[in-house]
This record gives C-alpha cells, sequence and structure tokens, in this order.
C-alpha cells in the first residue's frame, strides 16, 4: 500500500536527518518504526505528510488500488454514486474495476450516470488511488486516505472535544454519516463524550491522545501515521492507547507507528523496523525483533 | 446631562466605527500572527470609493437616498477586498512560504501602507466633504443597528460555521490544521477579505458622521485608533476588538464634550500603556502559554 524509497531529507543545506529510507506498508498491516530520540522517526512522518520538505529521488507511492471494498467506493464516490455503481454493476469489486479503466473524452452514460459524471468520478479515481504522496500537498493528504497523528497530540487547545472531532472531518460532506461516524467514536472513547463541550486544552495527557487519535478516525483514513502516541503518558493510559490501536488495525486501517516504547508497539505489530541516525539498521518480522539480542539491549531493556 | 449623552451618542457612534475596523487587525493578527499596517490604507481607499461613487455618479441620478448608499457599500467592499487579495497574494504570502521572520512581515505591511497611501495623495491630497445623508440622529441609529448586525453574524460565523471552527484551528495550529484538510491560504484570504470588508463597512459608517476627510483618513486621523483598540482589547479576540474601540470612540468624544478634546490622546494611550501593564495580553485577551 505504502512504498517508501530512497527518503532522504535535509535540514538547513547539511544536517542529513533522513539517508535514504527504504520502507513498506502492506494494506492492513501494522507496521511499528522504532529508535531512540533523534533518530529521524518523526520527520519521516512529517516528510510523508508534506510537512517537511525531502531531497530530490525521493519517493513515497501510495496504492490504494487493490482495495476495493465498499467503504473504499464510498470514500470515493460519495454515498449517492455508490449505491448507483453498486445497483449497476452489482459489487463495488466489479465498480472498481470499471473505474480503473481507461479515462474516455466521450463516457458512454449508464443507466442513471451521465458521461460527465462518469469522467468525474473515473478522474477523481485516478488522482486519489495512486501516486508519489511525497508530491502531495499536507492539506491535500486526507483527500488520498492519509491520516496523521503528529508528535504531542497537536489537539487544537482552545476547540472543544466536537469541534475537534468536527475538524477531523473537515474534508467530509454528508453530514448523516458524520453523525454515525461520532457515535461511533465516541462508543470507542466515551470519556471523550463525556467531554465533549469542554476545550481540549482542559483534557488530561491521555485523554488528549484519545482525542488526536479520534480526529484522525473521523477522516476515515486508509492509513493512519502514528507519531509516539505513548510519549508521557502513564502506563494505564499507554496500555489502552495500544489495545485502541490494535483493535483499529483489526477493522481495515493500516497502520504506519512510530515508537520509542519499543517492547509494546512490537507486541502488537506484524512488521518493524529499526532506525539509527537516520539509516534504517534492522527490519523484520516483529517476533522475531522481540527475540533479537542486540536489539534487547539497545531498545528492550533487558 | 445633555452634555452626557451628547458624548455617549458621539462615542458609541464613533466607537462603533473604530470597532469594525479593530476587526480586521485582530482577526488577522489570530490568523498569521502579523499586524497589517496597511489595514488603514483599505479603510481609506474604502473611503475614497464611496465619495467618487457618491460624487461622480451617484448623486445627481439617485439623490442622498440608501440607495446610493448600498450602493457606495457593495462597491467599496468589493475594491476593499480586491486590493487586500492583491496584497496579500504578492507582498504577504512569499515572505510567508520563505519562512521570513516577523519583522521582516511587519515591514513589508508598514512599506505596503505607504505605497497605497502615496497613490491615494496622487489622486487628491485636498480636503474632501461626504456629501450629507442622514442628520445626526439618523446616523447615529444606522451605525449602532449595522454594527451589532455584523457583530453578530461575524460572531456566529467563528463559533458555529465549519469554516469558522477551521479559521480558529488554524489560529492555533497551523500544521495541525493542515493534517485536518484544512487548507490555510484559502483560511488566510478569507481572513483579509472579512477584514477588508469590515474596513470598507467601518469607513463608510465614520463618514456619515464625520464627514471631512482627506487621503490621510486612515493613516493619521484615524490612524492608530483602531490598531490600539484591538490591542487593548486583546488583538486576536474578537469581543475585545469591539470593547476596546467602544472605549476609544467614548474616551475620544467625551473629551471632546466636555472641552478636553486636545486631552483625548493623552487620555487614550495613557490607559492604553496602564491596561497593558495590568494586563500584557489586552482586556479580553488570553496569556497564551506554549505547551510543550
Amino acid at each position: 500500500m505504502l512504498k517508501i524509497r530512497n527518503l532522504s531529507v535535509t535540514y538547513n543545506g547539511n544536517i542529513k536527518a533522513l539517508k535514504g529510507i527504504n520502507l513498506d506498508v502492506h494494506q492492513g498491516e501494522l507496521v511499528v518504526l522504532i529508535g531512540s530520540n533523534g533518530a529521524g522517526k518523526t520527520t519521516l512522518l512529517k516528510a510523508l505528510t508534506g510537512l517537511v520538505k525531502v531531497d530530490s529521488g525521493s519517493f513515497a507511492n501510495l496504492d490504494l488500488t487493490n482495495l476495493t471494498d465498499k467503504r473504499t467506493l464510498n470514500r470515493f464516490c460519495g454515498q449517492k454514486n455508490t449505491d448507483l455503481l453498486l445497483e449497476i454493476f452489482g459489487s463495488s469489486e466489479e465498480a472498481f474495476k470499471f473505474l480503473q479503466t481507461a479515462i474516455n473524452d466521450e463516457e458512454e452514460p449508464i443507466g442513471k450516470l451521465s458521461s460527465r459524471k462518469i469522467k468525474s468520478l473515473k478522474t477523481k479515481y485516478h488522482r486519489y488511488s495512486t501516486g508519489d504522496l511525497l508530491r502531495v500537498p499536507a492539506h491535500k493528504n486526507i483527500m488520498y486516505g492519509v491520516a496523521h497523528v503528529p508528535e504531542g497530540r497537536q489537539v487544537f487547545a482552545n476547540l472543544t472535544v466536537l469541534e475537534n472531532l468536527e475538524m477531523g472531518a473537515f474534508r467530509r460532506h454528508n453530514s448523516q454519516k458524520i453523525k454515525e461516524d461520532l457515535k461511533e467514536v465516541f462508543k470507542r472513547f466515551p470519556r471523550l463524550e463525556e467531554r465533549k463541550k469542554q476545550k481540549a486544552g482542559t483534557l488530561s495527557g491521555g485523554e488528549q491522545q484519545m482525542l488526536a487519535m479520534a480526529r484522525a478516525m473521523m477522516s476515515k483514513p486508509k492509513i493512519l501515521l502514528l507519531d509516539e502516541p505513548s510519549m508521557g503518558l502513564s502506563p494505564i493510559y499507554v496500555q489502552e492507547i495500544f489495545d485502541i490501536i490494535k483493535e483499529i488495525n483489526k477493522q481495515g486501517v493500516t497502520i504506519l507507528l512510530v515508537e520509542q516504547n519499543a517492547k509494546a508497539a512490537l507486541s502488537i505489530a506484524n512488521y518493524g523496523y529499526v532506525l539509527e541516525t537516520g539509516n534504517i539498521v534492522m527490519s523484520g518480522d516483529a517476533k522475531e525483533l522481540l527475540n533479537n539480542e542486540d536489539l534487547k539491549k539497545a531498545y528492550l531493556g533487558a | 446631562m445633555d452634555l452626557f449623552f451628547e458624548g455617549l451618542k458621539n462615542g458609541l457612534a464613533l466607537g462603533s466605527a473604530f470597532a469594525l475596523m479593530a476587526l480586521g487587525y485582530s482577526m488577522v493578527y489570530g490568523i498569521v500572527k502579523m499586524i497589517n499596517f496597511a489595514h488603514s490604507e483599505f479603510i481609506t481607499i474604502g473611503g475614497f470609493v464611496s465619495y467618487y461613487l457618491c460624487e461622480l455618479l451617484l448623486i445627481d441620478k439617485l439623490g442622498n437616498t440608501v440607495g446610493t448608499l448600498l450602493i457606495c457599500l457593495l462597491v467599496s467592499i468589493v475594491v476593499c477586498v480586491v486590493v487586500a487579495v492583491i496584497t496579500e497574494k504578492f507582498a504577504y504570502k512569499p515572505l510567508r512560504k520563505k519562512g521570513s521572520s516577523r519583522i521582516t512581515a511587519l515591514i513589508t505591511a508598514i512599506g505596503v501602507s505607504y505605497i497605497l497611501n502615496g497613490i491615494l495623495n496622487a489622486i487628491t491630497g485636498e480636503q474632501l466633504v461626504f456629501p450629507k445623508f442622514f442628520d445626526s440622529q439618523t446616523a447615529f441609529i444606522i451605525t449602532i443597528v449595522v454594527t451589532v448586525i455584523l457583530l453578530v453574524i461575524l460572531t456566529l460565523f467563528v463559533k458555529k460555521t465549519k469554516v469558522g471552527i477551521a479559521m480558529r484551528a488554524v489560529s492555533e495550529n497551523e500544521n495541525a490544521a493542515k493534517l485536518m484538510g484544512i487548507n490555510n491560504d484559502f483560511i488566510i484570504s478569507l481572513t483579509f477579505i472579512i477584514g477588508a470588508a469590515l474596513a470598507a463597512i467601518g469607513i463608510l459608517i465614520y463618514l456619515l458622521s464625520n464627514r471631512y476627510f482627506r487621503f490621510d483618513v486612515g493613516s493619521v486621523v484615524i490612524g492608530l485608533y483602531p490598531f490600539v483598540a484591538a490591542v487593548i482589547g486583546g488583538i486576536g479576540s474578537l469581543p475585545g476588538a469591539v470593547l476596546g474601540g467602544l472605549l476609544i470612540g467614548l474616551i475620544n468624544q467625551f473629551a471632546a464634550t466636555y472641552g478636553f478634546g486636545a486631552w483625548a490622546d493623552f487620555i487614550i494611550y495613557g490607559i492604553f500603556v496602564v491596561i497593558l501593564l495590568f494586563k500584557p495580553a489586552g482586556l479580553l485577551g488570553k496569556d497564551v502559554r506554549e505547551k510543550v
């Protein structure tokens, strides 16, 4: 789903923060990137969502074309068009096969779908289903199904909890669906519902982390980038946060998790990478990494 | 007692105009963290556009009617908005994209202000007289009604609408807002647009009661008042800008009414300094501490 190749970032013309990273995240996976302070973990996520500039030659291909479920179709086309497409093609898989075909200048109208509508749906699909993520401006990532929960949570402290969540759904327009998703979010995070009228700045650190994640989920992401969600939290919250991450992943959201808390992160992940001063120095199955002797010494405190 | 009501009435009218103008400073600061000194020129431009429309086109045909004023209002809003958007696009935005320091942006703003002022001076340096539309009583009522309506609309917009909430989000954390899919450039342009529109409305209201003006009405006569109003109230706070505007308008007019006109600035700036000594963030401003 996400294929990162030769990703390099240079700060101030000479400080190399990332030195040619190669990293893969397959659909449905929970991949963890561990590393100590200053290894470049945050820079990597920021580069992916356009918050820092990358060096030329960097490349991060995002490919959503093998997602063919109804929810993805809805994402690309909206509820009304999804219903029409399903009526015409029978299944979302068939509908996607149609959307993937080349765009003709003169599309044949099908059923209730006009030629212009078909063209615009296909164009949208072609634009947002695949491409180099590094070329997407920061505010458009969410259109590609990429949500980034930044380091230090960065909730909007002067906005209420509810307003924060509404901002998560900023690019979505079906207010009915947004309401339903809000209910779902509150089911998963009951504490946020209790405090929905409260300003986000008055929440505890753990609650703010939950809000940051809930806010990202409100955009209905396909891939979630999490930057040190456990940072500065009490052990009880850390466990809760990791449980929630696992649950989100189980529901089909692909996750790239950046963590210093290597043990907890690896124990819920499928695959892991170890970053040291801008280089990937080790990678492998999460279970293997957990048992790796070198890693144990350096990161797992054994 | 009559003197008191006279001062109160004139003060509220002048203060309302200042309040509308102060909102432009305050909103732009809230979003871009930059003091747009060219705002005073937007104010003058609005006045010029309204004046010339009245003089050259409308008065002869439509007379001194509300219709004339409405046309003046719409056209001056459009012109101010266009000037503001151009200024933002060509003078401020490139600086922002290069990540230059705030002092650079400030100096640029002062530069733009003088450039626009120079153009206005070249058009005419003469004393102009805005036509009389209403007696002072009617002008007062219109001023108050228009101001209250605008404030209610603006508050509802910022508090309740999605774009308004996004505006507050951008003002708090630009990068996090981007990650939500909010286009910062759009929000910034929108802020300048709202500020410029309020400047156009503010000067028209001002001219209803203060008919003699020149090219320096925005930069010297009204001058720093709206800016000071925004700071006294707490820059970035909308109710603060209104409170500051009314306060300055009232002090100014009470001083004039009771014969201390020459002391008005002394009193206003004295209070300004004292307020900032005790409340550096302004009356309704929040002391924002960066959270780590």
